[in-house]
């Protein structure tokens, strides 16, 4: 009980950056659903998922469902690394305080590997840089995760990890958004798209039409 | 050995380590991530790093404040030793590995420094909350003071919060809530902070410029619990702090103050918007 009300300032300042952990009773598929990794974002987009802000501030707040990807606003700022280096090591440390940051930025981590993953999701308001470069976003990652051990992967995190992989395995999913992002990714391809095709069919017609009366009048 | 076999005992092992809160970051951490994260750069808080020549300078300050607060709580500093010597046994369980020479004979310097960052802590919150939560100017303190006033604390606030919550740097709560209990004259209470959020302008806002209570707003979870006029407090603190990004972050709950008084802000994220303050 007394934990609840707080040990020291970091400690206070964990329990709000966890926030309420939604319940989870575990999926009922069994354990296979679950994975330890997922593509990093300009390959999911590639496989034609999209990505969305989720409405609450809580790192709990991920989840995949019709092919959209809801995440969390992630700040970056000066401070941002030393904030969950301690956050992380206190989780380390601390056996008590569960490991809810740990997990988050595991997660965060596969999404993004690149600078270019940064530059998408910032373009879709889901990750805003206020320290400048996105190098050192990814930077910052790649300290972080060494902090997060081998953590237990049989959570919801686990599972929304399972659920965006059986996704991207589906090869359908692949074409379409292939479809996607070369014609109908601007106007101008897409009407060319259109134009070709009404010509197409009107050579169709041309030749159908040449064709016909060929033989008719014999 | 054979003495530590025989006394090895499960719930005692667990009462031990259900004390202890602030830990040392073991060296092998700080080499795989960044030494100097988990350590303070400005101000120091606890044993750990006390007396660190790059922190020293603050020393003074620390001591400042507390004679500051002591002087206008208007009660003996014996009384404030007392409550922190009450509970010095729990404090030094919470630190673990912790030095000897906080320890046995030298159990007096360990309680002096548990009254002097406590003070200096319940210092720096109270501003933080004057200064960044009201527009009252605080004439407790020189208007050219170097820590306290108002210009040279929003300066240095965003290095001090950041010492609060690194993990080397911590001092348990109790801490402040003795102190704080003798401040006000009232037998300390086991309080709800629920004052989160340390982007904020404290993880810990008390708001006891003129009455002397802890404020509990929790913007995070539910605003509308929120008395309304700290509220406004609040926004004001966060257009302080930080940029723009941070009231988005937070759904934009924010009052803008226009000429025809405080508007409440568009709802965003499908929430209510608020009732206007007055």
């Amino acid at each position: 009980m007394e934990n609840n009300l707080g040990l020291h300032f970091l400690d206070i300042y964990h329990q709000s950056y966890c926030g309420t952990r939604p319940h989870w009773q575990g999926s009922d598929s069994g354990r296979s659903e679950y994975e330890r990794r997922t593509p990093c974002a300009v390959v999911l987009s590639e496989a034609g998922i999209k990505f969305k802000k989720s409405d609450t501030d809580n790192i709990h707040d991920i989840d995949f469902q019709n092919g959209v990807l809801t995440m969390p606003l992630f700040g970056f700022g000066d401070e941002t690394e030393m904030e969950l280096l301690n956050l992380m090591a206190f989780e380390w440390l601390h056996p008590d305080a569960g490991g809810d940051v740990v997990e988050y930025i595991d997660f965060v981590d596969k999404i993004i590997e690149s600078e270019k993953d940064v530059a998408l999701l910032s373009s879709k308001g889901m990750f805003v840089n206020m320290s400048g470069s996105d190098k050192k976003a990814v930077q910052m990652f790649n300290t972080l995760t060494k902090l997060t051990g081998s953590i237990n992967e049989d959570n919801r995190l686990g599972h929304v990890k399972g659920k965006v992989n059986a996704h991207c395995r589906k090869r359908r999913n692949k074409w379409r958004a292939n479809f996607v992002n070369t014609y109908l990714s601007n106007p101008w391809v897409f009407i060319s798209l259109v134009a070709a095709i009404v010509l197409l069919v009107a050579t169709l017609l041309q030749t159908i039409y040449t064709i016909v009366p060929f033989y008719t009048k014999g | 050995m054979e003495k530590m076999i025989e006394q090895a005992n499960p719930s005692v092992e667990r009462v031990r380590w259900n004390q202890r809160s602030i830990y040392r970051v073991p060296e092998f951490i700080k080499k795989m991530t960044r030494s100097d994260a988990y350590r303070p750069q400005f101000v120091s808080l606890g044993p750990y790093h006390h007396g660190e020549p790059h922190l020293l300078a603050m020393e003074e300050h620390k001591r400042r404040a507390l004679v500051h607060l002591v002087k206008r709580a208007g009660k003996p500093l014996a009384e404030f030793v007392a409550a922190i010597e009450q509970v010095v046994d729990e404090l030094q369980a919470a630190y673990g590995d912790l030095d000897d020479k906080w320890r046995g004979t030298n159990r007096s310097s360990f309680v002096e420094m548990m009254v002097t960052d406590g003070c200096f802590l319940l210092e720096s919150i109270r501003m933080a909350s004057i200064i960044l939560l009201t527009d009252e100017i605080d004439d407790d303190y020189a208007a050219n003071d170097p820590i306290f006033s108002k210009r040279s604390f929003l300066t240095l606030w965003l290095t001090m919060r950041n010492d609060m919550i690194a993990m080397e740097n911590q001092l348990p709560l109790v801490v402040l809530e003795r102190l704080f209990a003798v401040q006000c004259g009232r037998p300390p209470v086991r309080t709800l902070y629920l004052v989160r959020n340390m982007n904020l302008c404290s993880c810990y806002a008390m708001c006891h410029s003129k009455q002397q209570f802890f404020v509990p707003f929790n913007i995070r979870d539910s605003w509308i619990k929120i008395q309304q006029n700290s509220l406004f407090y609040v926004a004001r603190a966060l257009l302080y702090i930080r940029s723009v990004f941070s009231i988005e972050r937070w759904g934009g709950q924010l009052f803008c103050a226009t000429s025809s008084g405080v508007q409440p802000p568009r709802g965003r994220h499908g929430k209510q918007p608020g009732p206007p303050l007055p």
